[in-house]
């Protein structure tokens, strides 16, 4: 089996060819946001975090900044920073792959805003018109990188949606391919299930110290996670514990085994199903997971999301027909069939694989047609509620 | 030779009946002149009884009458009331070599082989016309539109017209087996035909293009293109496999087999706007739907409420359970104590405060409140164990 992608030289394949504008800064967000609605083909994304060596979580900000510009589906970046000697700026760009093209439109270098602007504009504008020239050919799914997630579970996203996904990332695996689980708060009560699974006692001992971690932080700051974890909306769908939703939601891990435990915008050492540490938000998360590499992610959710990453399409999958029918233009695929008895969890997986041959070879998701580009990122257990 | 339309449209909730040459917007209204033909088959007779021929009479209508009136492309209706519809597969090179890995020597075999495949495609009134929803199984992940030249017959089984056919196709049951053919080809409103018919004496359909595109939230998302020259049967041998052993009914309509296969990774999803183009007759175009409860369903089953794990003291209801219905869940049967919302637990067993709750098989908390058989479970009886600061549990994760 295989799909339509852009080659990179460093032998990875992008499922679409972008010119990323990225900013490293809230001050120059708007810039980036300005020529990214310029330049038509170019995408961006909006950032409203300090990213500051003192801050707690630098280092993730780093490696998640530097997956994205060094991303399969990032033809080139055009960075665009206040000064050209922010740290920031260097510890983004150090060492970077020669291979990764990028360009650095700094207002102090360039002479202002006007110019720093305008140098962007164009860098962008000369990425773009290259990237033309790039078509797509084949790839086998050993070169596909799987992203999976869930947001506003119900009581049918452990019965629809998320066994469906998990039937269809075991089969990327069998072919060869990889596939993420995260969300570690969602993991709590369900580690068992996975540790099981690990390829090695290094790996099952990682996925339990990974959500003891997490729970631990949880612990240290007195949270009760009944506050956030299952959120209300979760609640009124007929969930009532973490565990529940936990035990609901890793089955869109499906049965593979699990080969690695990785950190938060880590890019996975192995094939097969992977876990990354990241929070349960859902932004910081699939960002995480695409600074990882992933070319695609699949999201089910029980209420629905608009929400999308700029460089990477986002499977919506609905958990009910009925919410497929109420949000039409938002959700991409429908796993409710399972729900009404027509359809088992292996016919619906293996047509969410098609789905996701369809969107790695073009076809757009709903998230891209109405240009979403959400971006956040995760500073760490010791600084983020879960 | 311009090519003559017949086609008919909805105005004031009466279907009217108009003539065009081919590509030419305005109609001219057959029914302001004749009011008593308001279809084909009346059209048909009146000719006879005039001793015309249709095309000839069309033609002298269309040049001495002056009335035009132009027409919606959304309000016309199937241009012609069949009885039955029939479909061919395996018509043109090369259309169908990958359609199923055990399969695919049947299709080339029909494809070589003096006998064609025929099949009955739905009879008549089943059959939608242009702006119609089309159906797509519940039953099915992966339908494809088949767009197929389809030649229009009349009551004495002449070759009257040709018109654009959408023989819908669940390609999933059709690869599953041979033996799910008809399933895979007969549902709720799998075939439509429209947006005219063009009089079989005033073109060549065998020099056809068709083309096929499916919108989908704005965006094109597939299309092809293929021409009725390379169909490898001619009409005349499909018209007679179908009556030579089936005494034809008045109005049979036949779908000739389609030139194009959408790529393997393409399926239709609810909303798909589907395109059919033969430059002759028009777009055909339809909505793909789900088919719905609604259309279809005889009577819809008891509330499903199901235990996922054999280990579970809980079960999810699956619809509505209201206070002292009694349902059956496996092997057990439990009287509901209050009403229980879609989606929400319902007790399969007694729990005393402490107790766990098992759901997945596995624990998801333990009971706050004591829990009878029966009983809505949720925040007001169950809480979490884990992740709880408040309490500083910290050995839950290692469960036995």
């Amino acid at each position: 089996m295989t799909f339509q992608g852009f080659w990179r030289p460093d032998g990875r394949v992008g499922t679409r060819n972008h010119v990323l504008v990225l900013p490293l800064s809230p001050a120059v967000s708007s810039t980036a946001s300005l020529v990214c609605f310029q330049v038509s083909g170019s995408v961006g994304v909006e950032l409203h975090q300090d990213i500051d060596p003192g801050v707690e979580g630098f280092a993730l900000a780093v490696r998640t900044f530097r997956g994205w510009i060094d991303h399969p589906n990032v033809y080139a970046t055009v960075i665009v920073a206040y000064s050209a000697d922010d740290p920031v700026v260097e510890a983004v760009t150090a060492n970077l792959p020669e291979t990764v093209r990028f360009e650095v439109a700094a207002f102090d270098r360039a002479g202002g805003r006007r110019k720093a602007e305008a140098n962007a504009r164009e860098a962008a504008q000369r990425f773009v018109h290259e990237s033309q020239t790039m078509t797509r050919r084949p790839a086998g799914l050993e070169h596909l990188l799987l992203a999976t997630e869930c947001g506003g579970s119900d009581a049918c996203s452990g019965l629809s949606a998320n066994p469906s996904l998990g039937y269809a990332s075991d089969l990327v695996i069998g072919y060869g391919g990889t596939s993420i689980l995260a969300e570690t708060t969602e993991l709590i009560g369900a580690e068992r299930l996975l540790a099981e699974r690990a390829v090695t006692p290094t790996v099952s001992q990682a996925v339990w110290h990974t959500v003891s971690h997490a729970e631990q932080a949880a612990m240290r700051m007195g949270v009760d996670f009944r506050g956030g974890q299952p959120a209300p909306g979760n609640m009124a769908g007929g969930i009532t514990t973490i565990e529940e939703k936990s035990l609901g939601c890793v089955h869109k891990g499906g049965s593979s085994p699990v080969t690695d435990v990785i950190d938060y915008a880590e890019r996975p050492r192995t094939h097969g199903l992977v876990i990354m540490d990241t929070p349960g938000h859902d932004v910081m998360q699939f960002v995480g997971m695409v600074a990882g590499g992933a070319q695609i992610i699949v999201f089910t959710t029980g209420r629905g999301t608009p929400t999308g990453a700029s460089i990477v399409p986002v499977i919506k999958v609905s958990t009910r027909t009925a919410l497929k029918r109420s949000l039409p233009d938002l959700i991409d695929f429908d796993a409710g069939p399972i729900i009404d008895g027509f359809l088992t969890v292996e016919e619906v997986g293996r047509a969410l694989l098609r789905k996701i041959i369809a969107v790695a070879n073009g076809e757009r998701v709903a998230a891209e047609q109405f240009g979403h580009r959400e971006f956040g990122i995760f500073q760490g257990w010791g600084a983020a509620m879960p | 030779m311009n090519a003559i339309r017949l086609t008919r449209w909805r105005e004031d909730q009466k279907v009217r009946l108009g003539i065009s040459y081919a590509g030419d917007r305005a109609l001219w209204p057959v029914d302001d002149a004749f009011p008593g033909i308001q279809t084909v088959a009346s059209l048909v007779d009146c000719c006879r009884s005039l001793e015309a021929e249709v095309d000839t009479w069309a033609r002298e209508m269309l040049e001495t009458r002056s009335t035009r009136v132009s027409v919606p492309l959304t309000e016309m209706v199937i241009p012609v009331d069949l009885s039955e519809l029939w479909a061919c597969g395996a018509t043109y090179a090369q259309s169908r070599q990958l359609e199923t890995q055990t399969g695919h020597d049947i299709y080339a075999q029909v494809y070589h082989a003096t006998r064609p495949e025929i099949f009955f495609k739905a009879p008549g009134p089943r059959v939608v016309g242009p702006n119609a929803t089309v159906g797509l199984r519940r039953d099915a992940t992966w339908h494809v539109p088949e767009p197929e030249l389809t030649v229009i017959l009349d009551d004495r089984g002449s070759f009257f017209g040709i018109t654009v056919g959408n023989d819908m196709t669940a390609r999933d049951l059709e690869a599953m087996n041979p033996l799910y053919l008809p399933q895979a080809k007969m549902f709720h409103h799998s075939a439509s035909i429209g947006p005219s018919i063009v009089l079989a004496s005033t073109v060549d359909w065998t020099h056809l293009s068709i083309t096929l595109e499916v919108w989908r939230q704005g965006e094109r998302v597939m299309h092809d293109i293929t021409d009725t020259s390379r169909l490898r049967r001619s009409v005349a041998e499909l018209v007679h496999a179908v009556q030579h052993e089936w005494p034809l009914a008045p109005w049979t309509g036949i779908m000739t087999g389609t030139g194009i296969v959408p790529p393997d990774e393409f399926a239709l999803e609810e909303g798909d706007e589907i395109h059919i183009t033969v430059p002759e007759v028009g777009t055909l175009v339809n909505v793909a739907q789900r088919i719905d409860p609604s259309w279809a369903d005889v009577a819809r089953g008891p509330t499903r409420v199901l235990q996922i794990d054999p280990r579970d003291t809980v079960a999810v209801s699956l619809g509505e359970l209201t206070s002292g219905q009694t349902v059956t869940i496996g092997a057990r049967l439990v009287k509901v104590n209050q009403a229980i919302p879609f989606g929400h637990k319902v007790a399969l067993t007694k729990m005393e405060i402490g107790d766990w709750v098992i759901k997945y098989g596995e624990r998801i908390g333990t009971a706050s409140g004591p829990i009878a058989p029966g009983d809505h479970v949720h925040t007001h009886n169950l809480e979490s164990y884990r992740g709880r600061g408040d309490r500083g549990n910290t050995d839950g994760g290692e469960l036995s």
